[in-house]
């Protein structure tokens, strides 16, 4: 076995190409914000923090490999990383057996615990549930799912679709295209959703494939009022890769968005302007990732040690006051409190927040039957469009 | 036909369920539990296994042991609810082992280590298991009460079309008659034909 590294160093699992690219990128470059804003904190007993990176290219397998690399050959336990979930589901066997720590800074699908896991997006219960709620208010009853064919749409679709039938909805149609869809794929799938006359979309489509099917939709609804399509994980990123008319009205929610006007929002937007490089965007998961890594630091710094069971006792006692609002893991999951928001892109590109959870929200992985009233109450009723 | 158990109906009802687990203290009753508590369930940890079980539970998670606790256990299965799920926590897949797992009419097993990724599905599959069998066990016992109750209609038919040479719809209408103006069940009107006529 590889030494334990004499100065705190974290691996950072971001792919840097393939679909994923854009996202994870903006996921790599929150994290190593927040090493840089903690190495000016001081570091830990007095080394910096430093990275290792490596881009695994949106492939599984070689995830697994770089975890590997990471902890048997480098001796670092402390991962940040992975956007798709079979890339978490394949990079867990290893990080379980060496007894390290991944945070995972992404949106996804519940019903997983390790204990060598910080979960630090979202779970159904803080993004779906209160999506379906909104867009059941705000919108009419019939839906179309449109998804990436791969775990995370299909598991979100169910929890959806259930959310739905509970109040009186109906799913008049469900899409799946390929992670890395043709333009016929996408152009067929949004002649599909035409004729299902739906009054909303919800896509758990990601990656490169986001801002092709917004640009599609946009071009076949170029004389008539389009509806909106609803996702759990288009951001900033995908937005300005589709450009402002395709993404106008669309709605999105998340914990995090670079619009809203709080001190340390403004001052973590500043600061992301003053170190990434400028095809980087802000958006949710770039935060998530900084929040976890910083996270990760203070933790570090408290313990004054980077061995994972000094360093995963210590995150336990943070409460972080992040861009987001405060912040902190529930020990009986390892999942994060987090505010939920729901906001429409306007007409410059813009996230206007439309609606906020008063609270962070308890994160609670294993719901199997969402209740809606817990949302709806909060929404008021708005006219339907 | 009985209707087999519908998913929704194992999955709607997941945090509905009172779980008891009857293992010892330590690391396995303690993922074991919490993870049981992430999924829902309101769970009682008991060690060692209690003589009765005061409180209603729907699924037990219970160890295997080679000692008198598995008598303890089984009595208290035996004596429990019939339609509790039992799961069985095992460490060894030796036969004396396995023939405790199958005495104690288990609808799931975890074996260990246990890892949390294990529960949920087990716990799924075994709800529905045990729901499956007390379904059918129900709907057998009426069976065989139906069969029986049968039987009784077309002995007491058959003694009326000897006694009056009646033919078998003869017979029927009769008795259709006397339970209409009785307002009796064919069956109790059946039943005292032939108890006041004993048989040859």
């Amino acid at each position: 076995m590889p030494h334990h590294p004499d100065r705190p160093t974290l691996g950072l699992l971001f792919s840097a190409t393939g679909v994923t690219a854009d996202i994870e990128r903006s996921q790599r470059y929150g994290a190593l914000l927040a090493i840089e804003q903690a190495n000016r904190e001081g570091g830990v007993n007095g080394y910096a923090i430093e990275s290792v990176s490596h881009d695994p290219g949106g492939d599984p397998d070689r995830y697994r490999l770089c975890a590997e690399d990471f902890i048997r050959n480098q001796g670092v336990k402390l991962l940040v990383g992975c956007y798709m979930s079979h890339t978490r589901k394949a990079v867990m066997p290893v990080i379980e057996r060496a007894d390290a720590l991944l945070c995972y800074p992404t949106p996804y699908e519940g019903f997983e615990y390790s204990p060598n896991i910080f979960y630090g997006g979202p779970a159904p219960n803080q993004n779906s549930a209160p999506l379906a709620a909104y867009l059941i208010n705000h919108y009419g009853e019939r839906v179309v799912f449109i998804g990436s064919d791969y775990i995370y749409p299909r598991e979100s679709n169910h929890v959806m679709r259930h959310l739905y039938r509970q109040h009186g909805g109906s799913v008049v149609e469900e899409i799946y295209i390929p992670l890395y869809p043709s333009d016929d794929e996408v152009n067929h799938a949004v002649e599909r959703i035409i004729k299902a006359q739906a009054d909303v979309v919800f896509s758990t489509v990601v990656g490169t494939g986001t801002a092709e099917l917004y640009r599609a939709f946009a071009r076949h609804y170029s004389t008539s009022a389009r509806p909106p399509i609803a996702s759990l994980t288009t951001s900033e990123a995908e937005v300005k890769e589709m450009g402002n008319d395709a993404a106008e009205g669309h709605v999105v929610v998340a914990p995090y968005f670079s619009s809203i006007d709080t001190p340390a929002s403004r001052a973590f937007v500043d600061a992301c302007h003053d170190f990434f490089p400028d095809d980087v965007t802000i958006t949710a998961w770039a935060e998530a990732a900084y929040c976890q890594t910083l996270m990760l630091a203070r933790a570090m710094r408290a313990a004054g040690s980077w061995y994972v069971e000094d360093v995963r006792r210590q995150l336990y006692q943070l409460e972080l006051d992040a861009p987001q609002g405060p912040i902190r893991i529930e020990r009986q999951n390892n999942h994060t409190h987090l505010t939920s928001r729901i906001a429409e892109i306007d007409a410059r590109g813009a996230f206007q927040v439309k609606w906020q959870s008063p609270q962070p929200i308890r994160p609670d992985p294993y719901v199997v039957v969402h209740n809606l009233d817990d949302w709806s109450a909060s929404m008021g009723r708005e006219e339907r469009r | 036909m009985t209707t087999p158990t519908s998913a929704a109906a194992i999955l709607n009802t997941l945090r509905d369920l009172r779980v008891l687990v009857i293992n010892p203290p330590g690391d396995i009753s303690d993922a074991l539990v919490l993870q049981l508590i992430r999924i829902g369930c309101s769970v009682r940890h008991f060690w060692p296994p209690p003589e009765k079980c005061e409180v209603a539970v729907d699924v037990i998670f219970t160890g295997i042991f080679q000692s008198r606790h598995h008598e303890e256990i089984s009595g208290l299965v035996t004596a429990g609810d019939p339609r509790t799920t039992v799961v069985a926590l095992v460490e060894y897949e030796s036969p004396a082992v396995l023939s405790q797992i199958l005495e104690l009419g288990c609808h799931g097993v975890i074996t260990q280590p246990l890892d949390s990724h294990k529960v949920l599905p087990v716990l799924v599959s075994a709800r529905r298991n045990s729901e499956e069998t007390a379904k059918l066990k129900q709907k057998n016992a009426q069976l065989q009460d139906r069969i029986g109750n049968q039987t009784d209609i077309n002995r007491a038919k058959v003694r009326l079309m000897k006694q009056h040479n009646w033919e078998e719809e003869q017979a029927h209408t009769f008795l259709s008659r006397e339970a209409m103006k009785k307002r009796k069940s064919i069956l109790e009107i059946a039943r005292e034909i032939l108890q006041q006529q004993p048989g040859r």
